[in-house]
């Protein structure tokens, strides 16, 4: 189970949506990095790693989405302004960036308008 | 007694269908009551994710249901009535009550609510009486089916 909550500005203050659960179909782990690459005039190639960083990519099946509450949620979540994650009932959290913009990214299962999946990617703020 | 593994749905079948209730976006509710043919049926299939999970695999995510009905000629009461929503209006929730096949358990009703199911339909003629054959196909959620385990789950 993975637990979210989204956050909202009201004025210059970030406030806390309540946490909403979802047995989630996917969550992985993985590791973003950004580098400068290229080769000098001598033909030596370079090779600097700017930073690196922790890169989430959850995805929601339709078992989840049919609950109208869970998504409707989802719905905020992805027009918030922030956004953390816990999977240990908030013990522990990680504030990530989302990093998908534009049409909420459902793929509709069978052509289906009540199957609803999405895929989101969450990135971690601070680079390691 | 039967024996029905919950876990692989597609072995669910049920009939015969005693009662069945159209809902068209008419507002119009027609009710067929024992006029079915014996075989006339209601079965179900997985539907899985679009994505694999974290173990690799598609998960089930819904139930598909199928259903063939097939209306006799000798329901002359709501015949014409019936033709002119299925032609003219949308289907936007079905129920229907019926047996489990070798089972004694008594009529469950099965709802696909909120356009979440489809109606076609084709029309025979045996000698001069219409037969009237009608496919629904719908999804049921996690929700549902997990009511209907405890029915199909007996032994």
């Amino acid at each position: 189970m993975i637990d979210l909550k989204y956050g909202t500005y009201i004025g210059d203050t970030l406030n806390w949506s309540s946490s909403q659960s979802y047995n989630e179909l996917e969550f992985k782990d993985l590791t973003s990095t950004e580098r400068v690459q290229g080769s000098t005039l001598s033909g030596n190639r370079f090779n600097h790693l700017l930073h690196s960083r922790n890169v989430w990519r959850l995805t929601i099946s339709a078992d989840e989405l049919y609950q109208a509450t869970k998504e409707t949620f989802m719905r905020a979540f992805y027009k918030a302004q922030g956004w953390k994650w816990s999977d240990d009932n908030w013990s522990t959290e990680t504030v990530v960036d989302l990093l998908e913009s534009g049409d909420i990214p459902y793929e509709f299962i069978n052509n289906h308008i009540d199957l609803k999946e999405i895929t989101l990617t969450f990135i971690e703020v601070e680079p390691d | 007694m039967a024996y029905y593994n919950w876990n692989d749905v597609t072995n669910w079948k049920m009939y015969p269908i005693y009662q069945t209730e159209f809902v068209f976006d008419s507002g119009n509710h027609i009710t067929i009551t024992n006029v079915m043919e014996a075989n006339s049926y209601i079965k179900f299939n997985e539907i899985f994710s679009e994505s694999n999970d974290d173990a690799g695999c598609p998960r089930v995510v819904a139930y598909g249901v199928e259903s063939e009905i097939i209306v006799l000629q000798n329901d002359y009461f709501n015949f014409d009535v019936f033709i002119h929503e299925i032609i003219n209006h949308v289907l936007i929730n079905w129920g229907a009550d019926c047996h489990i096949e070798d089972s004694d358990t008594d009529a469950i009703q099965i709802i696909l609510p909120d356009y979440s199911c489809k109606l076609s339909h084709s029309i025979e003629f045996k000698e001069d009486y219409p037969i009237l054959k009608l496919n629904i196909k719908g999804i049921i959620t996690l929700t549902q089916m997990a009511a209907f385990s405890t029915i199909f789950s007996e032994t």
